[in-house]
């Protein structure tokens, strides 16, 4: 009998082991995947991290954050790709994920930093047609990814990021970049993820871009 | 006790040795070369690993059983494969198909020209159309750079491969728009009604067009109105004849546009010199309002509106009394109405349901006669589509038009009324995706001639290469007799022309080169028989022949984009009331044009310019006899124009400033003679004015 509920109780607990483990098991392939981002080179180990990410997204449907690195990924490597046609295949994909993430997880601020950034990337194939109908659509999605989350350094540094690239003359420019750049780092100081595998990236960047601004 | 969960554990763990798979292989095409960075795992599961270079794979799975092995890759058809894990390494080594792209398919493109945003093969961007030098923002002028269209600088509309103004059909959203210019003046060319900003895509057909439309013996301009507009903006134009407003707001599923214009051409006259004799300046005012709801994921409605009047009055030279010059007033009222729904009803169905509707008023004085016209057309239009695999599609559905035509000259009362109706069936098959055909029929009804036609009409591509392909194109054209011949006699039957035309294309990103061959032959025209006691009947015949060369080049010089168009045209004609077989007037044996366009990124500036020539044109000379009718031919035809585009931002709203040279070089360019009666005097027809000069800015105030 002992034996018996002790066989019991031991499978039990690796039943349980195996339910919980479930979990620990996303967060933890998540954990490293993620951490592999900052190890990234080239186009092709970039593409090797996205499929990890497609495959934790295509193994657990009902999480949003693998969809959300592997459109990421896909982001990052439309602007390592130089022909304009793949790159909008890439984007495509991208935007597919996006899309996916979207309907699982509604009004997220960091999806909609994403769909923002998307469009700004098209704008990148083909400016002279795109630049009009895009700018304004990606815009439009900093906007949101604001009212969802007022705290997300993210949309300033995208803001500030666009502003630093865009000449003087269309109203960019490194002084009008400054402040809002200064913005986004002090709501890095402040920002707390919700956990080890949300988002928290752009911080080094905004950093670099304010010295790049001081520079002159 | 100890012994029995040792054994448990032990199991365990062998269990799960047992349970480690590796599996390994090589990743390739269809044409066995690698595909590198593909993803290639266990499906619900994380398993998997990425393709190196070579397209090599190999990972550890821990999975067992039954299992897909699944690939996936951009640019390739997704590969699933079951699978047993049991713990022996398995080998695989799956071959992908390259998905069809459909920039690789084969383009059903015999006669036709696109400008799209959308699709990626078509030969210019929408944007293209505004930014062509001497189009001056209309559709229509930037049309005429392309081969097979005259250049005719005396009256509007577009002559295509040796037809007239009225055998050029223009097409909103699949219907037929009965006013598509600005009512005729004489001798001076009038615009098109519609901003090329309405669109996002344009075909332009130049023969052997779809038999979704008809009534057109020579050329469909079909124009695809924009969906959803994509953001909430207010813009505001400022040109040199006044000025115009618009707001767009954009809601999630719904966009509406309001706009308004008034123009006035006198401080356009003050600064261009016109060698017309205005006597009221040009005067106009508009408004436009365009409505569109998103109906579900793949419906959409659209409506479109737009209401215009102007008034002018000028006068003409007399020939017969050079003393007393004719006057011509003219009042008009134009409202158009546009409406379809598209939605698709499952996978394979689609269904088109449209409704249009105008009106046109006008009111013309002239020195010996008042003329009051009021047109009206409704139509309604249905098309199903039906899917056949992802790239072939069957179309078919039907049209009715309700045409009613009222003219009062003088005393008399002219009426026309007319119920038009036309089936249609049209597949597109793809019998590979180097091989396609098009096989249409068009039947049609019209109650007011009491005839019907039909009209088969066929074509085929075949990609010879990886860039290009060769086409042919076969069809019947059908089109109503004018009104003018209407109103004198309504027993007549309906004009024809059968088009043969064979076409080369070759594309590669950007550029592109095309020539075209074709052969028309008219029947059925009207033409005047005065002797018998019917004075008109459908005896005329004639043909136009020739070839369309065009070529656009984007890469070769750096911010450079060019285009060139030649045109070779030999046609004949016997009918209206020539009393032989010759050269139409408004015909060219040689059309050239050069398109050039240049991007100064340092200055945000995009700088233009549009040299177009045309052979002289044949003109009547009453002192010639029948034999020698149109043996005369005016001097060639040269314009050269330029623009300048400067796109800026005033107060960080986006800004267009931009200035336009049209006949740079004042060349006074003869179109033909009109003569006296007696054939004793004659005068030049020539444009109204000569180098003009136009400028003007759009500012798009949007949320930024």
């Amino acid at each position: 009998m002992k034996v018996l509920s002790l066989i019991f109780a031991f499978t039990l607990s690796a039943v349980v082991a195996t339910a919980g483990g479930d979990n620990k098991k996303f967060i933890k392939t998540m954990e490293t995947t993620i951490a592999m981002l900052d190890t990234v080179e080239s186009p092709g180990s970039m593409m090797a991290v996205s499929n990890r990410f497609e495959r934790i997204a295509n193994a657990e449907q009902k999480e949003w954050l693998p969809l959300y690195y592997a459109a990421f990924c896909q982001i990052m490597i439309s602007y390592m790709e130089s022909d304009n046609e793949k790159k909008d295949e890439i984007l495509d994909k991208a935007q597919a994920l996006v899309d996916k993430a979207n309907e699982l997880e509604k009004k997220n601020s960091e999806i909609h930093i994403l769909m923002g950034w998307i469009y700004s990337a098209r704008i990148m194939v083909d400016p002279m047609t795109r630049g009009q109908k895009f700018g304004p659509q990606s815009s439009a999605m900093y906007t949101a990814a604001e009212q969802y989350d007022e705290t997300n350094p993210r949309v300033d540094y995208m803001r500030g990021t666009s502003l630093f690239y865009t000449p003087p003359m269309w109203g960019g420019g490194k002084d009008k970049a400054l402040p809002v750049l200064e913005t986004a780092a002090e709501k890095y100081k402040n920002f707390k993820p919700k956990s080890s595998i949300h988002p928290t990236w752009g911080e080094k960047q905004t950093l670099e871009m304010i010295a790049q601004c001081n520079e002159e | 006790m100890k012994h029995l969960i040792g054994l448990i554990v032990a199991c365990l763990i062998l269990s799960s040795a047992w349970a480690q798979t590796k599996i390994s292989g090589k990743l390739t095409d269809d044409k066995g070369a690698a595909v590198p960075f593909a993803n290639v795992f266990i499906k619900d599961s994380y398993d998997g690993a990425s393709t190196a270079e070579d397209g090599s794979f190999s990972f550890d799975t821990f999975e067992e059983g039954d299992a897909i092995l699944a690939v996936s890759v951009i640019g390739y058809e997704s590969f699933e494969q079951a699978v047993k894990l049991e713990g022996k390494p398995l080998a695989i080594n799956p071959q992908l198909k390259a998905q069809v792209k459909e920039l690789d398919m084969v383009v059903i493109s015999a006669g036709a020209f696109e400008a799209s945003d959308e699709k990626k093969a078509v030969v210019l961007k929408p944007l293209d159309i505004v930014t062509t030098a001497g189009a001056a923002g209309d559709i229509f002028g930037a049309i005429q750079t392309l081969p097979g269209t005259a250049q005719i600088g005396e009256q509007e509309g577009l002559f295509v491969r040796g037809g007239s103004a009225a055998e050029t059909k223009t097409i909103i959203d699949e219907m037929v728009v009965q006013n598509p210019f600005f009512s005729s003046v004489p001798d001076v060319p009038q615009r098109g009604r519609f901003s090329p900003f309405l669109f996002k895509g344009t075909v332009f057909s130049t023969g052997g067009y779809s038999a979704l439309y008809g009534q057109a013996l020579s050329s469909a301009l079909v124009l695809n109105s924009a969906d959803l507009a994509d953001n909430t903006q207010t813009g505001i134009g400022l040109t040199m004849v006044g000025p115009f407003l618009s707001h767009t707001q954009r809601w999630e599923n719904t966009s509406v546009s309001v706009s308004a214009n008034y123009s006035n051409l006198e401080p356009f006259f003050k600064i261009n010199k016109q060698l017309a004799d205005w006597q009221e300046v040009p005067e106009s005012a508009g408004g436009e309002v365009v409505f569109r709801q998103k109906t579900s994921k793949t419906g959409i409605f659209k409506l479109y509106g737009t209401y215009s009047g102007n008034r002018l009055a000028l006068n003409t030279p007399n020939i017969e009394n050079p003393d007393m010059p004719n006057s011509f007033a003219l009042e008009n009222t134009n409202i158009y109405l546009n409406s379809s729904y598209k939605e698709w009803l499952n996978e394979n169905w689609s269904v088109f349901v449209g409704t249009s509707y105008s009106k046109d008023l006008d009111d013309i004085e002239e020195t010996t006669f008042n003329l009051e016209s009021d047109e009206e057309l409704t139509q309604g239009k249905l098309i199903l589509n039906r899917q056949l695999g992802k790239f072939s599609a069957l179309k078919f559905g039907g049209e009715v038009h309700s045409m009613t035509s009222f003219g009062q000259f003088d005393a008399f009362a002219n009426d026309l009324e007319d119920t038009y109706s036309a089936g249609f069936v049209e597949g597109d098959i793809f019998i590979s995706s180097k091989l396609a055909t098009r096989v249409g029929l068009r039947v049609e009804n019209s109650e007011l001639l009491n005839q019907q036609n039909i009209a088969p009409r066929t074509s085929l591509a075949y990609k010879t290469g990886e860039n290009s392909q060769m086409s042919l194109a076969y069809g019947h054209f059908y089109q109503t007799p004018e009104n003018q011949f209407l109103y004198q006699l309504e027993n007549l039957d309906y004009e024809r022309a059968d088009h043969y035309i064979i076409n080369y294309q070759r594309m590669n990103n950007d550029r592109t080169f095309r020539i075209e061959f074709y052969d028309k032959e008219y029947s059925g025209l009207v033409k005047s028989v005065p002797d018998s006691a019917q004075w008109l009947n459908n005896s005329g015949e004639g043909y136009a022949r020739g070839f369309d060369i065009f070529w656009r080049d984007k890469k070769t010089i750096r911010f450079v984009d060019y285009w060139i168009s030649y045109s070779y045209l030999d046609t004949k004609r016997n009918y209206r009331d020539f009393p032989i077989e010759a050269q139409p007037t408004f015909t060219s044996t040689h059309t050239f044009s050069l398109v050039y366009k240049h991007w100064i990124s340092k200055w945000r500036c995009n700088a233009g310019a549009t040299y177009t020539y045309a052979s002289g044109r044949p003109y009547f000379n009453p002192n010639r006899s029948a034999e020698e009718f149109h043996s005369d031919v005016t001097p060639d035809y040269h314009n050269l124009s330029l623009n300048l585009a400067k796109l800026t931002s005033i107060k960080g709203q986006f800004t267009v400033l931009f200035l336009s040279v049209s006949n740079v070089l004042g060349i006074e360019n003869t179109f033909g003679y009109r003569y006296s009666a007696d054939g004793s005097r004659r005068q030049t027809v020539g444009p109204p004015n000569l180098r003009t000069i136009f400028f003007g800015c759009f500012i798009s105030i949007g949320d930024q």
